[in-house]
């Protein structure tokens, strides 16, 4: 069939895409490593009768990632001589009866802080605030101390089977220490040994803790599993730390980078772009120098650290007496405490956030509060309390919020309380809150409730 | 398989009373002046019911299910199948419309659901309507045979919790090519259960997997029989097709397995009158012909009228929208129903199916117009006459759509209108010659360079390729080829271990997400109306040049366009509304280079032979400009210019280098039997399009020359004769018109004598303004009959009508 022949007249005439033969073809190799080398930092001077080669950038708007990047990155760069640096080393590499196994090792004093939280509080936490955190009363078993961290760099977002876990990032408690463990793929022909090592952790763990990884991370490791015909571990529990923030934190991005930068006061200094990453895999799939991923290296690092450092931060509020938490968060903590069903922590923490700020005079803030006790009143079928603590708030409401307390107090009045005429009043001023039509409905059934309950002026009085 | 049909009211038969099929004909054979225009008036006999017994094998609930059908046999065909398979052998049942397919395939797979809950089975349909048909049907069948594996429909529009349940746990997916291409196979680590219990794959209406499109599916085959066997399964094909002239052959290309074709049907078939209809010819030199829409619109109004239940077949969405129109207008003035004519548009759901279904029997629609949305298994059952305005261009086609008239026992009507398109005259002027004429064949080429390519890279994302490992019929030694071009790409990666050499996918992108089973190349190219921003349409790239460059003026939906802007990089084409009163035509300039010749041989006639080779040819096609013309009166307003970089590509080709003393004796200027050479190619273009079952515009032709030169003596370069595909590495057409080139030759001449022009046309041999030349003509011969007296010479004009 010749199928060889037939590329080669193809890429000839160019009709397909074929890299540029002969001296050019050096220089798209040597332009690789270089803006391969510039996204990981390294640099280094060309040892002797290599020429560095001064990259053009193309007038035209680049039409690529690879071009922007070439573009922004193109520029002599020095070789280090390769003889007086040292060789970059990270971690070991030791055989397998599967494959080369490569990974770096790491030991942290359970006291040491990341940002500013320290990492033993993740292990001394109280497997009670670990299931009200993640809404899974299940975890009331699993004891921290036995809790697997796991994050993973991929060759790809979109999952798949053709997608490869190339570095996954382990940690786990040993007694005083954290120990930080990262498994690096060298090749795909070694992929059996890296799930062997990962299966052995996973295997002794009382439950998996990840950021994403319900979506993401867990579902490529199974697949690899597969792919490699390995049994998968037993099924554990898991524990997604991205989840539990969404429920817990304020407004805004929930990206693990700037949970770390908001909630543990932790910045990173020139971490590499995501979206980069497979690129520099690939990259040292060609050249094999494993200083291209030292960036890489170093970001997953800190992912695991993060996760550590996060899953303390987030059950802070849960472990600590309410006020040693700030106020507005601590609302927040008390709405997910009732909705795990931990009535009596929700309300001991809203009431402690309304007594504050009725005393510091932080309006806004009682107003939540006021709105949160009622919630909880209501919840609990108290509605005597739902309607004191909704008077109460009326008196605080910013004037957008008062039509929606007033239909909820009106709706109250009418069919709580049977106080008709205050029902017809707060009515009244609730025009806002529902759809003219219904609003008009009401209206109309309190008065005509009010006028049927009245008894007729002149006339005999009956017995009712 | 027989129909539970309640027949609410009067039913009248066709074949007798004073309305009625019968009735009918008669009427229209009773006008003498109109005789000649009925090119064709037979009957078919009918054929009896062959019958088998229901098989042993048989879980008796199943069997009992199919008694309560009203099953206590089956056909010969659908028992063999049955009895293949459970063999483990592949087939495809090549058996006509409404001959119980869908049985064939379902029994085997009904009995391994009954004796293995682990089975498993995969149902592909071309089309997401097709697949949800199929679902219904199958889900009652499930149920009576007392089974309680599921069948689910997997494609776009399934719900997310729907995807897993159906992956985990039903026993039968239904899916198109699709979404097995870019939502299955590349996510297979999920789909682990599924694949470890595949027994059997279903390929329904497989006749439409030709082409650019069969050579991608027959690629997508071959991931999905890799992946199978990773997980640890050799599932069974059961294919089902139209009637093809190579059944076997193409489902053996398509599987790169050994095939069982079943052609012969045991279903029985009722008398069938089959009559061709030819409108007279109103202008002989233009070769144009009384409308042919009109003359469908008549004939189907006397049907209606009859009461006899109609399927009318148009070509394009226009003509079944006119000929709705003018039927409705009858209608009203008539002072009838205008609702009992009604159009049937793709995209319709079961349901409303069902209920045109129901109307139809019970007599509230008599008459349904549809374009070939119809032509696949799509049921809205049986009718008495089906009538094809125009001819659909294959024979398999026209059959497949005939099928559909013939109620059990009833007589039924066949009805062909041909239009002046040179197909149709070409089919009329066989007469009965098609009745027994062989259909045409389906070809594929999964080895096609650029589609292979695209699907290795799917593969490799699907699982590692190994050393020594085939891709289907395609051996290691190939296919190493290809995976080392990928590797200089960058996408894949070889690495060694113990086991040997392997190759990974090491690229971030999903590549499925970038192969479109449609095309090769490039990607389509989308017009945009600058009014309003919206799309208006997606034109094959391969047209661009000729029809959008800028200032074409574009047609769509009967209003004209101008083209204002061609952003080539990016695949758009920006035009305005305009009413011109011309139109443009683009001038092309072809050039073929011979790359490699892979086979010669001579066409031998009974008179000079003919060398004729085959092989790689380069092809470069480049618009030099445009012509401006006059709607109506054709005259030619002037040029524009147009600065397009030249189309390429590389593609196998059939030639013809013509021997010089042939051409040197006839009495004509060289330039002159270049011309008629041209003309010749096109209609050699035509039959060869249409007997293998193809769309013309995939099959170019041009006649090359070193010089254009006026007469013999300066030049010594012969012209060579070229129809090449114009499809980037072809599907293995052109090797076809190779083993049949006398054939091709005695049809193009066939074609030639029948067409009603005197001088050449444009449904024969083309305008009589040369496209692409300014050669002069001379005043004694006209390029037709040029060209027919050059046939004549190599002994291939027929002079009697021959299949």
């Amino acid at each position: 069939m010749r199928l060889g022949s037939k590329i080669r007249r193809l890429e000839g005439s160019g009709l397909i895409p074929a890299p540029r033969s002969g001296a050019p073809k050096a220089a798209e190799e040597a332009l690789s490593t270089q803006r391969a080398e510039s996204l990981s930092g390294v640099h280094s001077e060309a040892p002797q009768g290599l020429v560095a080669r001064e990259l053009s950038t193309p007038g035209s708007r680049p039409s690529s990632l690879s071009e922007a990047l070439r573009a922004a990155f193109g520029s002599r760069t020095r070789r280090v001589n390769t003889e007086d640096a040292p060789a970059y080393t990270w971690g070991r590499c030791f055989e397998s009866p599967w494959g080369l196994v490569h990974q770096h090792e790491e030991r942290h004093a359970t006291h040491q802080v990341h940002g500013n939280a320290p990492l033993q509080h993740a292990r001394d936490l109280r497997p009670e605030s670990l299931a009200c955190l993640a809404l899974e009363a299940s975890l009331i078993d699993c004891d921290p101390a036995e809790f697997l961290f796991i994050d993973t760099e991929t060759t790809g977002l979109m999952g798949g089977s053709g997608t490869l876990a190339f570095l996954v990032g382990l940690a786990w408690f040993e007694g005083d220490a954290l120990c930080l463990q990262q498994l690096f793929l060298r090749g795909p022909e070694h992929e059996a040994a890296l799930l062997h090592t990962l299966a052995a952790k996973i295997e002794r763990a009382s439950c998996l803790v990840s950021f994403n990884g319900k979506s993401y991370d867990w579902p490529l490791l199974r697949n690899r599993f597969v792919m490699q015909r390995l049994a998968l571990p037993a099924a554990k529990p898991h524990l997604d730390l991205l989840h539990c923030a969404r429920r817990v934190v304020a407004q805004g991005s929930c990206r693990l980078v700037e949970l770390e930068s908001r909630l543990l006061d932790f910045e990173r200094q020139g971490d590499i772009e995501g979206a980069l990453i497979p690129e520099l895999y690939r990259a040292y799939l060609r050249e094999r120098k494993l200083e291209l991923l030292g960036k890489v290296f170093e970001h997953n690092r800190l992912d695991v650290l993060s996760m550590v450092a996060l899953l303390g931060r987030l059950s802070r509020p849960l472990e600590t007496p309410p006020q040693q938490t700030e106020a507005a968060e601590r609302l927040r903590y008390a709405r997910l405490c009732s909705r795990y069903g931990d009535e009596s922590q929700a309300l001991d923490m809203v009431r402690s956030v309304a007594v504050e700020s009725q005393a510091q005079r932080a309006q806004a803030l009682h107003f939540d509060a006021l709105c949160l006790q009622a919630e909880l009143a209501r919840k609990g079928g108290r509605s005597k309390e739902e309607l004191f603590y909704l008077l109460r708030a009326l008196r605080l409401a910013p004037g957008g919020r008062c039509p929606e307390l007033r239909l909820r107090i009106a709706k109250l009045y009418e069919h709580r309380h049977t106080d008709l005429h205050r029902a017809l009043r707060h009515a009244r001023a609730a025009a806002q809150a529902e759809e003219a039509s219904r609003h008009e409905r009401r209206i109309a059934r309190l008065e005509r409730r009010i006028a049927r309950s009245t008894p007729p002026a002149p006339g005999p009085r009956f017995r009712t | 398989m027989s129909r539970t049909e309640a027949f609410a009211g009067e039913r009248r038969k066709p074949w007798d009373g004073t309305r009625g099929l019968e009735a009918v004909c008669a009427e229209w054979r009773s006008h003498a002046q109109s005789a000649r225009e009925w090119v064709l008036d037979e009957v078919l006999p009918p054929t009896e019911a062959r019958y088998a017994p229901l098989p042993n094998s048989l879980p008796p609930a199943l069997g009992q299910a199919l008694v309560q059908r009203g099953l206590e046999r089956l056909y010969i065909h659908q028992a063999e199948a049955y009895r293949l398979a459970s063999a483990g052998r592949s087939v495809v049942v090549a058996t006509p419309t409404a001959s119980g397919k869908s049985l064939a395939y379902n029994l085997p797979i009904l009995e391994a659901l009954a004796s293995d809950a682990s089975a498993r089975a995969l149902y592909v349909f071309p089309t997401k309507a097709l697949a949800r048909d199929q679902e219904e049907a199958l889900r009652t069948l499930l149920r009576e045979a007392g089974l309680s594996q599921g069948a689910v429909t997997y494609d776009g529009d399934t719900p997310a919790d729907a995807r897993r349940a159906a992956r985990e746990a039903s026993g039968v997916i239904l899916t198109n090519p699709d979404m097995l291409h870019a939502g299955i196979l590349p996510h297979h680590a999920a789909w682990a259960r599924f694949f470890a219990g595949l027994r059997y794959v279903v390929l329904d209406e497989l006749h439409t997997y030709r082409g650019v499109f069969g050579s991608h599916m027959a690629n997508v085959l071959r991931r999905l029989r890799r992946v199978a066997r990773f997980h640890g399964a050799d599932p069974v094909f059961l294919c089902a097709s139209a009637t093809i002239r190579n059944p076997r052959a193409h489902a053996e290309r398509l599987l790169g397995v050994p095939v069982e074709a079943l052609s012969e049907s045991g279903a029985p078939i009722a008398a069938r009158r089959v009559m061709v209809y030819n409108p007279p010819v109103l202008n002989a030199e233009l070769g144009i012909r009384a409308s042919y829409l009109k003359a469908s619109v008549r004939l189907s109004y006397d049907l209606v009228r009859a009461g006899v239940t109609t399927l009318v077949f148009g070509q394009s969405r226009n003509g079944v929208e006119t000929m709705l129109k003018y039927l409705r207008d009858r209608l009203r003035r008539d002072r009838l129903d205008p609702e009992l004519v009604f159009a049937y548009r793709g995209g319709y759901l079961p349901d409303t199916r069902r209920r045109i279904e129901k109307k139809m029997r019970e007599g509230e629609i008599r008459c349904v117009v549809s374009t070939n949305a119809l032509e696949l298994g799509i049921d809205i059952g049986a009718v008495d006459a089906v009538l094809c305005a125009g001819y659909p261009g294959t024979l398999a086609s026209l059959w497949q759509r005939f099928g559909r008239a013939g109620r059990r026992n009833q007589g039924s009507l066949m009805l062909l209108v041909t239009s002046s398109a040179p197909m149709d005259q070409y089919v009329a002027a066989q007469a009965g010659g098609f009745l027994s004429g062989a259909v045409e064949e389906a070809r594929v080429d999964p080895d096609n360079v650029e589609i292979l390519l695209q699907h290795l890279k799917c593969a490799s994302f699907e699982m590692p390729f190994r050393s020594g490992e085939d891709f289907g019929d395609l051996p290691f030694e190939e296919l190493h080829e290809g995976l080392a071009y990928l590797g200089r790409q960058g996408v894949l990666h070889e690495s060694t271990s113990a086991q040997g050499a392997s190759f990974h996918w090491i690229a971030e992108s999903y590549p499925a997400n970038q192969v479109s089973l449609r095309s090769v190349g490039l990607d389509n190219f989308v017009i945009i109306d600058l009014e309003d921003s919206r799309t208006l349409a997606e034109m094959d790239w391969r047209s661009t040049h000729t029809m959008l460059h800028e200032q074409a003026i574009y047609q769509h939906d009967g209003e004209q366009y101008q083209v204002e802007r061609l952003d080539f990089d990016n695949h758009k084409a920006y035009v305005r509304r305009v009413e011109p009163d011309y139109y443009t035509d683009a001038m092309t300039y072809t050039k073929v280079g011979i790359l490699e010749e892979l086979q010669g041989g001579e066409l031998k006639g009974e008179g000079h032979p003919l060398p004729a080779r085959w092989g790689e040819v380069e092809i470069e096609e480049k618009v030099v400009g445009y012509k401006k013309i006059r709607f109506h009166t054709h005259e030619n307003l002037g040029y524009g210019e147009v600065h397009l970089p030249p189309m390429q590509m590389h593609a196998p080709a059939f030639w013809i280098p013509f021997p010089e003393e042939l051409l040197r004796a006839l009495p004509a200027t060289r330039s002159q039997v270049i011309d008629a050479l041209r003309g010749l190619a096109r209609v050699m273009r035509t039959v060869g399009a249409a007997g293998l079952m193809m769309d013309p515009r995939d099959l170019g032709y041009t006649v090359e020359v070193e010089q254009a030169e006026e007469d013999w003596s300066q030049s010594s370069a012969l012209p060579i004769l070229y129809l090449f595909e114009r499809i980037p590495g072809g599907v293995g057409l052109a090797a076809r018109l190779f083993d049949q080139r006398s054939d091709l030759l005695r049809r193009a001449s066939l074609l030639l004598r029948e067409c009603a022009c005197d001088e050449g046309c444009p449904a024969c041999t083309g305008p009589l303004q040369s496209e692409g030349s300014a050669l002069p003509l001379g005043p004694a011969w006209s390029r037709k009959k040029l060209a027919l007296l050059l046939l004549e010479r190599l002994g291939l004009a027929t002079s009697h009508h021959e299949s």
